[in-house]
């Protein structure tokens, strides 16, 4: 009978380590049976929780799908009935971005990252198309590109803070106060070469001026907390 | 909609003694079926221990010949428009099958085909896992026992008869599948007191095991010793245990909050502990037939002694264990069961409405469920063929830990069923009883049941 020094109590053979506290067994007195005596030991079929992601998304498909399809025919009905200018070609793209955002990707893709970044070229694909459809040719171009390349970055920035620094909150935070300034920075520059010809920063330094310092505070912070018990406990998530 | 006949069965053509086609759900099974997940299976289970290796043919011939002696649970849940229902199932014989290192989980069990019961033999062990839908554990220890009692008599030793005890060729008691909880409503026209729902308790601090995944830590313990523990105490077995559960949820909260320092705050600490209502309203139903009492402590008017506890869980017990007081219980969820808004609701709709209901009401208002189905009582003949007997609860991923108290001759098999990463309760439990100088035995699956499914 194996006994664990730890907890007090004796333990069933088979055990390499106490189920109460995880501690090695040693089986110096009696040497231990092979196998449980009590459970079988055959794992049987587990739903992974990604299997289980990936059900849940494809019945919420399935219901985008089903509610989507008949609404862009109803569209394309109705536009062609009344004059045919081509407005359904909107509306159809707004559709698929519906059905497709969050949850196709997922479907198919495992990384959070490449999830994002095809969140992210369905949303570009969009601008375009709507840019291409409506009657405000070239600004898809001209802003929204740009703004989505920043978006881009931000995905890949944040994923890159999230795996590489998840227990280190205050590198995580700098990470993303600075994911948020440069998308400040990027917007107004992009809307201001858009509109006055010439790229000029104004409300987005203001952003700079108010985030840089907490960035800052946030790596300082960062750097003090492995020394500090009190700081962590405060600080983790 | 013709469910809702008082007495819970539906009507047959072969006359009221004749079980029927089918039977709706019994009251206390009706949320089951909206809450089913993979974690949330719903299922608990009983093992018999012998003292030598099973023999498969064996157990499956004593299965077929008691399952005639055991109509509603030789049965299938179905969805219909408003209720899920039982209905009568002759498709396929009820077979042994292997057992499986995870108990309890990956069961499919509303549809054609699809069981909610399975026997399941490893070993030397033959065990019985039952979906809360169609018994609760009092009728599945009857089952067992009879499984069993029948196993034994095919193995050559002959039984005398128990009271209590089904054998096969029995003519069944119609009473055996009523529903019990409607014939104990109190008929008030004056209106009835107010139950005020409890606040939400401490639960245990820990991530959850990937799906799928149940760990079972069992302790072995001499009953006499504990029971001699529990008289020293003044309370009987079952508070005794719950006092222990609590004094050790106590240390924990109070672990946790300093680490936590002001960010933790202490909450109530409230245990839900299944109380059997046949012997209180003369009930001879194998289905559900019972209520929840939940003794607890509120560690924020300070540190409980277990003195206190153990008294505080005792009156607390004893005060709710009042026929009245249970009628009270029965009377508002039968009452929410039949009104007319309740009725008409189509079932896919209830579905989310009772996942809202259970959300807010059900588990997270308990820190555990405790459950202690007694002595098994089985003929003398079968004292030597056992070890002990275990009991093993429903899985439960909002309060993670439940506990389940079985006891055979002198062992005493405490039992618990856990969706939490950390041990650190069953650790706290059985160091307890270690420390008083008790012989604790432990047997777990703790150690393979998620070792193929870590970090997926």
């Amino acid at each position: 009978m194996v006994f664990c020094r730890s907890c007090g109590v004796r333990v069933e053979p088979g055990h390499q380590a106490c189920p109460l506290c995880s501690n090695p067994l040693t089986s110096a007195d009696e040497a231990a049976l092979p196998t449980s005596q009590a459970f079988a030991r055959e794992r049987e079929a587990v739903i992974s929780p990604d299997d289980l992601l990936r059900r849940r998304l494809g019945a919420i498909a399935l219901v985008l799908a089903a509610v989507l399809v008949p609404t862009a025919l109803v569209c394309i009905l109705i536009d062609v009935l009344y004059g045919g200018s081509g407005w359904s070609r909107l509306v159809i793209a707004l559709l698929v971005l519906t059905g497709g955002l969050g949850v196709t990707p997922r479907l198919f893709f495992h990384n959070p990252l490449v999830i994002g970044l095809v969140d992210v070229a369905l949303i570009g694909a969009f601008l375009v198309a709507a840019d291409l459809m409506g009657p405000w040719h070239g600004w898809s171009i001209g802003i929204g590109l740009p703004i989505l390349g920043a978006v881009a970055l931000a995905v890949v920035l944040g994923w890159l803070a999230l795996s590489q620094y998840r227990e280190r909150t205050g590198f995580v935070l700098a990470t993303f106060l600075g994911i948020g300034v440069m998308l400040c920075l990027v917007i107004d520059a992009t809307v201001s070469a858009a509109t006055r010809g010439q790229v000029e920063l104004l409300w987005s330094l203001i952003a700079l001026a108010t985030i840089g310092p907490l960035i800052l505070t946030a790596v300082i912070l960062q750097l003090i907390l492995p020394a500090s018990n009190r700081l962590r406990r405060y600080l983790h998530w | 909609m013709s469910t809702h006949s008082s007495s819970g069965v539906a009507a047959t053509a072969d006359g009221p003694d004749e079980y029927p086609d089918w039977l709706t759900l019994d009251n206390s099974a009706k949320i089951w079926p909206a809450l089913l997940s993979p974690r949330h299976s719903t299922m608990f289970r009983l093992t018999a221990c012998l003292v030598e290796p099973i023999r498969l043919a064996r157990l499956q011939s004593a299965l077929s010949d008691i399952m005639g002696r055991f109509p509603y649970f030789d049965v299938e849940l179905r969805r219909g428009l408003f209720w899920y229902y039982i209905e009568s199932h002759r498709a396929t014989e009820t077979a042994v099958e292997a057992d499986s290192v995870n108990p309890c989980m990956n069961a499919a069990l509303i549809g054609k085909g699809h069981l909610p019961l399975r026997v399941r033999a490893f070993n030397t062990r033959i065990s019985v896992e039952f979906s809360h839908m169609i018994t609760d554990g009092t009728g599945a220890l009857t089952f067992l026992r009879a499984l069993v009692t029948r196993y034994c008599e095919l193995s050559g030793t002959s039984c005398s008869p128990l009271e209590g005890l089904p054998r096969m060729g029995e003519v069944v008691d119609p009473r055996e599948w009523e529903d019990s909880y409607p014939a104990a409503i109190v008929a008030s026209t004056s209106g009835l007191p107010r139950i005020p729902p409890p606040e939400t308790a401490f639960r245990m601090p820990s991530a959850l095991l990937p799906t799928g995944t149940y760990r079972v830590i069992s302790g072995l313990l001499p009953a006499s010793e504990v029971v001699a523990l529990a008289k020293q105490q003044g309370v009987s077995l079952t508070e005794y245990v719950a006092a222990v559960l609590l004094y050790c949820l106590q240390d924990i909260q109070e672990r946790r909050l300093t680490t936590h320092g002001r960010w933790g705050h202490l909450k109530p600490i409230r245990l839900t502990v299944p109380v059997n209502l046949r012997p209180m309203f003369d009930s001879r139903t194998m289905r559900n037939f019972f209520l929840f009492v939940d003794p607890g402590i509120d560690p924020r008017l300070g540190r409980y002694t277990f003195e206190e506890i153990a008294d505080q869980v005792h009156h607390h017990m004893r005060f709710n264990l009042q026929k009245k007081r249970m009628r009270l219980m029965i009377t508002r969820n039968v009452r929410g069961e039949q009104s007319i808004l309740n009725r008409l609701m189509p079932a896919f709709v209830k579905d989310a409405v009772l996942q809202v209901v259970f959300h807010f009401l059900g588990d997270r208002r308990y820190s555990l469920g405790l459950s202690n189905l007694g002595r098994v009582q089985l003929p003398p003949e079968l004292n030597g063929a056992f070890s002990h007997w275990v009991f093993t609860p429903p899985p439960s991923p909002v309060s993670k830990v439940n506990c389940a108290v079985l006891s055979w001759q002198d062992t005493l098999c405490v039992t618990f069923g856990s969706m939490a990463r950390g041990t650190e309760l069953e650790q706290e439990f059985f160091r307890f009883f270690s420390s008083k100088g008790l012989s604790v035995y432990v047997e777990s699956n703790a150690e393979w049941c998620e070792r193929e499914t870590v970090g997926s």
